[in-house]
């Protein structure tokens, strides 16, 4: 499967215009708790057809995944379900769930989020497709198994017969969710529902999995139910849009359409929030204010009514209906999809909304994004905040269980050299195991690395003697971490979580913190009253906030921060992006800026640096790396990111790589990304062996420095 | 994002189970934001207000209360020392004389109850105070310490874990003629020995959070880092083993007591009380049950006040979040009034 090839056919077979295969009407689901009832699906519907894929998008909450729980008959006896969901004109809601176990596996199959928890570890995967086919058919067992190793083959496992016999733990993730796939389409379901397939993926994995999606789909014919919070993979990969709000679609549209002219302030809002890989100026990101409803005790009028910027009286007043939305322009001819999925909105406004706009203006007020006053001076001119050269670390690997001998090392860092400027946001990117959090807790350890230096505001790390001067230091460099909520002591209040920098790195006047924690609570845009609350009361967002503050606290010069705003939902997570845009202007921060989602390092990152098993393979400004990438392996992965436009996504040449990260353990001469490269199957043998014997340096295009461009790769031919 | 939305159905790209155990007002909601200003409340000052919310807390507590004054001011009430021997009333049974009876040696029951639940309590309390402290420190240092610390810390614990440490404890209170505080040294030394391991291991998964990181990049120090991050969230844990530990204590000292190598006449305890009328259950029941009685309320009102504290420390805990709610209606019903 290596080499570029072109995206599948997006549309799959010419929509059946006969009966739905699965129809859904008023879905509604409720869950009893201590707070109340808890109304997490509030009236869904809508017709699957066959060979189609219906995206189901919206946050956190939103009830996508309730609704297709309640679809597969998966959801626990207390969960009062009521509405109806016919499949091929069986009802489907109120059957036992013995016969509902007839008709999950065979006729609807549903693919998990997670790969791992999904299969049974004691079990090889070949016994396990076996056992669904098994379930369902009355098929002999040498019969089955073949049919499990054709299925293995189908969707791309190597070697699939003799891979059948493995257990899951020897697969890696991407390789799991293929089996996954393969157990799906066994018994040749007429739907299929996939709950976020591709979340728990590396972007070049989750590349190869839609891909794999897609044929499965294609394979048997079957519609498919996508539900997902990324913009992206539905623009890629559905042929319908249903986007979902407080548990009631506001939005449904044929794919084009909702993403040429969303008619939803909500929908219009989520494509704003969303930053995109392409995008070249760096326009702001378009928060939406607020966060979803709780779902208890709903009061009356549109849910998306508090956080809407373009809200009048009545909205408060009833909830809109999903309406059918006339054109954009009546006189020329509607081309958005066919006319069995109109384009319907849940919203009284939406005929005043055209293009994305309303009355000729934004929906969304534009925020002003300040410029750093640091970003006037050339690069060169300005001081190194952070310098780091000839970085390695190797963690040894341990055999024995009494004695431990040492039979190898992982070379989890290898000679990576990097600096930031102040005012400077660099972009540390690569997929799970390439090496960036080892790099950043390097930097964060502050103590002499294994080899090469570490410089931090033009301290180097080894010359530091006691705590005193390290405690100094710690004062120029903060962190902010991933998981906002691991990241907060539960059990100190925002205020001592806020003042424990200030004490541990001296000053212990508690009128002089107590105001300085206030003036960091305004600074992140929360409420200073709100200080003596446990971080359980805030929102992921908040919390990622008080994250934040905490890191400003001391003043640094360099904030480091490791995937800030992965674990946020879309609209949420624009406005973290922002407020972290705000500050580096407003306090002149550096930032090194550790991320896998590249769009987001596009839209905040000044530079970027691609890793890739330890090492450095691409660095340059990042306009330069993302619209010329040199090194293969930038080209691969800037392709496999889903743009939202489903436009693009259909034109886009796509470089998908074969296999997965292998593991880093011995330090083999050469070109350490040979395994997956594309290029060097197309090189001549002389070629070839330079890769594998020659370790490639970073160096501007072509070999050589020529050009002025500080754009440098380790590849030897690019 | 409902919080209460059991956990399968919750299968979302975002961090499951983050918001789980909300319980209190969102500061972002409409509803919640409406909270009139407040002045900065101290965590202490918000522990007490949720352990008093306990009224099961509230009443082990008074109880505990009147034990301690009893032990404290009881002797107030008889004429008689716990030593004092009354010829005139060999084994009698409860009179308006001798409240609680006396013993076969003529000893007023009643006073030696008070003395004995006074140094039981001394005894206890501060036996199980020293090892559920040292245990914490000792357990959650190893783990954050990490390295060559940690592996002597383990093989140490391992070590006294393999000691035969009865033998030690009757041998060593023996010699010292049964005096209390070396009952107390003793008991200590070899008591804290298994909820150190049980922190350990804990502390082992704690250490790899976030806001321990955290803490240590700001640089605080280690010492203080567990004293602040480690060791308050394995709170609820240390209390139970608190309140454990005051009862495990209570039942080691009466064992000794009851071999005859605990506390030795003429001193008396809780235990050498109880062993004493377990001798006489039929013919002198008040001998074993005044003192089994007060027993038995020391160690409910210990349970009582664990679980109040458990509550109250924990920021999660489910029970502390409906009984805010509840109290918030309340309020909101009376606010109207105030």
């Amino acid at each position: 499967m290596t080499g570029s090839l072109t995206n599948p056919d997006v549309a799959g077979p010419a929509p059946d215009t006969g009966a739905p295969v699965l129809s859904v009407r008023d879905l509604r689901v409720s869950f009893p708790s201590e707070a109340g009832r808890v109304d997490a699906v509030r009236g869904v519907d809508f017709d699957l057809y066959p060979g189609r894929t219906l995206g189901i998008v919206g946050e956190s909450g939103s009830g996508k995944s309730v609704t297709s729980m309640a679809v597969m008959g998966l959801l626990p006896d207390y969960a009062a379900v009521s509405g109806s969901v016919t499949l091929g004109g069986r009802e489907l809601l109120g059957l036992d769930d013995e016969a509902m176990s007839g008709v999950r596996g065979r006729d609807m199959a549903m693919i998990f989020q997670d790969p791992l928890s999904s299969l049974t570890p004691i079990f090889t995967v070949g016994g396990q497709i076996v056992e669904a086919l098994q379930v369902h058919q009355d098929v002999a067992q040498d019969a089955a198994w073949k049919r499990a190793v054709e299925l293995l083959d189908l969707v791309g496992i190597p070697r699939a017969a003799a891979r059948a016999r493995s257990f899951p733990h020897e697969f890696s993730g991407g390789m799991r969710q293929r089996v996954v796939i393969a157990m799906a389409i066994a018994n040749d379901p007429r739907v299929i529902v996939a709950d976020e397939p591709t979340t728990a993926l590396d972007v070049t994995v989750q590349a190869q999995v839609l891909d794999v999606l897609r044929l499965a789909r294609a394979e048997t014919g079957a519609a498919l139910i996508m539900i997902t919070h990324d913009l992206g993979v539905v623009a890629g990969t559905a042929d319908d849009v249903m986007v979902m709000y407080a548990g009631r679609p506001v939005e449904t549209a044929p794919v084009d359409e909702l993403f040429a002219r969303p008619r939803m302030p909500y929908t219009i809002g989520l494509l704003g929030a969303v930053p995109r890989v392409d995008a070249r100026q760096r326009t702001p990101l378009v928060p939406i204010v607020g966060n979803p409803p709780l779902l208890i005790n709903q009061p009356p009028g549109c849910p998306f009514d508090p956080r809407c910027p373009v809200s009048l009286p009545e909205c408060g007043e009833h909830e809109p209906a999903l309406l059918t939305v006339a054109a954009d322009r009546p006189d020329t001819p509607f081309t958005g999809g066919d006319p069995a999925a109109p384009h319907r909105a849940a919203c009284i406004r939406a005929p005043e909304i055209r293009d994305g706009l309303i009355d000729g203006g934004p929906v969304y007020p534009t925020p002003e994004l300040p410029v750093s006053p640091a970003a006037a001076i050339p690069r060169e001119r300005r001081a190194a905040v952070l310098e780091l050269s000839g970085l390695s670390k190797t963690f040894p690997l341990l055999k024995g269980s009494l004695f431990k001998r040492r039979v190898g090392s992982v070379h989890a860092v290898t000679e990576v050299d990097l600096d930031i400027r102040e005012g400077e946001t660099v972009g540390l990117v690569g997929e799970s195991g390439c090496g960036k959090t080892t790099t950043l807790l390097e930097i964060m350890n502050l103590r002499p690395p294994e080899r090469g230096t570490i410089t931090v505001a033009g301290v180097d790390v080894a010359t530091l003697r006691g705590r005193g001067e390290e405690r100094e230091l710690r004062r120029r460099l903060q962190m902010v971490f991933q998981d906002p909520m691991g990241a907060l002591d539960p059990r100190l209040t925002v205020f001592d979580i806020l003042a424990e920098p200030l004490r541990a790195l001296g000053g212990s006047d508690g009128v002089v913190i107590g105001a300085r924690v206030s003036e960091l609570m305004e600074l992140v845009g929360l409420d200073p009253e709100h200080t003596d609350r446990f971080p359980t009361a805030f929102s992921g967002g908040q919390r990622q906030r008080i994250g934040i503050a905490r890191a400003l606290a001391t003043s640094p010069s360099l904030v480091v921060l490791d995937e800030p705003v992965s674990a946020l939902d879309v609209s949420i997570q624009a406005g973290v992006i922002n407020l972290l845009d705000e500050l580096k202007a407003k306090l002149g921060l550096s930032y090194l800026f550790v991320a896998h989602d590249l769009s987001v390092v596009r839209h905040i990152a000044d530079r970027v640096a691609v890793m890739y098993l330890g090492r450095i393979v691409e660095i340059g400004a990042v306009d330069e790396v993302f619209d010329d990438p040199r090194h293969p392996y930038t080209q691969a992965l800037l392709s496999a990111i889903p743009v939202p436009d489903p436009a693009v996504e259909r034109s886009r040449r796509r470089v998908i790589l074969s296999g997965d990260l292998p593991s880093p353990t011995d330090d083999a001469t050469g070109c350490r990304f040979v395994s997956r490269c594309p290029l060097h199957q197309t090189l001549d043998e002389t070629q070839r062996a330079r890769c594998t014997d020659e370790v490639p340096a970073l160096t501007g295009s072509g070999g050589s420095d020529q050009h002025g461009s500080d754009q440098l790769n380790a590849c030897h031919f690019r | 994002m409902a919080a209460e939305i059991p956990g399968p159905t919750m299968r979302g790209p975002i961090l499951p189970g983050t918001d789980l155990g909300l319980d209190g007002p969102r500061p972002d909601d409409p509803a919640g934001s409406t909270t009139p200003a407040r002045r900065h409340l101290t965590r202490r000052r918000l522990y007490l207000r949720r352990f008093l919310r306990n009224r099961g807390a509230v009443v082990g507590l008074v109880v505990l209360g009147l034990l301690v004054l009893f032990a404290l001011f009881g002797s107030l009430f008889t004429p008689f020392d716990y030593t004092d021997v009354d010829f005139t009333a060999l084994t009698a049974p409860p009179s308006p004389e001798h409240l609680f009876g006396t013993n076969g040696t003529g000893n007023d029951t009643f006073a030696q109850a008070v003395h004995g639940l006074q140094r039981s309590l001394i005894i206890a309390v501060t036996v199980s105070l020293l090892t559920t402290t040292i245990a914490a420190v000792v357990g959650a240092a190893a783990a954050y310490l990490g390295g060559r610390v940690e592996k002597l810390t383990l093989g140490f614990i391992h070590f006294l874990l393999v000691v035969p440490s009865f033998l030690i404890l009757a041998l060593v209170s023996q010699k010292a003629g049964g005096d209390w505080r070396v009952l107390i040294v003793v008991l200590t030394v070899f008591g804290w020995m298994l909820s150190a391991r049980v922190v350990w291991s804990l502390s082992t998964s704690l250490r790899e959070r976030e806001f321990v990181q955290a803490a240590r990049f700001m640089g605080v120090r280690p010492f203080q880092v567990v004293l602040r991050h480690l060791v308050p969230n394995i709170g609820s844990l240390l209390i139970v083993s608190f309140t454990l530990g005051v009862v495990a204590t209570v039942m080691a000292e009466t064992g000794l007591s009851f071999v005859g190598f605990g506390v030795q006449l003429p001193d008396v305890s809780l235990g050498t009380m109880l062993s004493d009328g377990a001798n006489t259950i039929y013919s002198a029941p008040w001998l074993f049950y005044f003192p089994a009685g007060l027993l038995t309320l020391l160690t409910v009102s210990m349970a009582l006040i664990g679980d109040g504290l458990r509550d109250a420390l924990d920021p999660t805990s489910r029970s502390g979040g409906r009984v805010s709610a509840r109290r918030a209606a309340r309020d909101l019903e009376s606010g109207g009034m105030a």
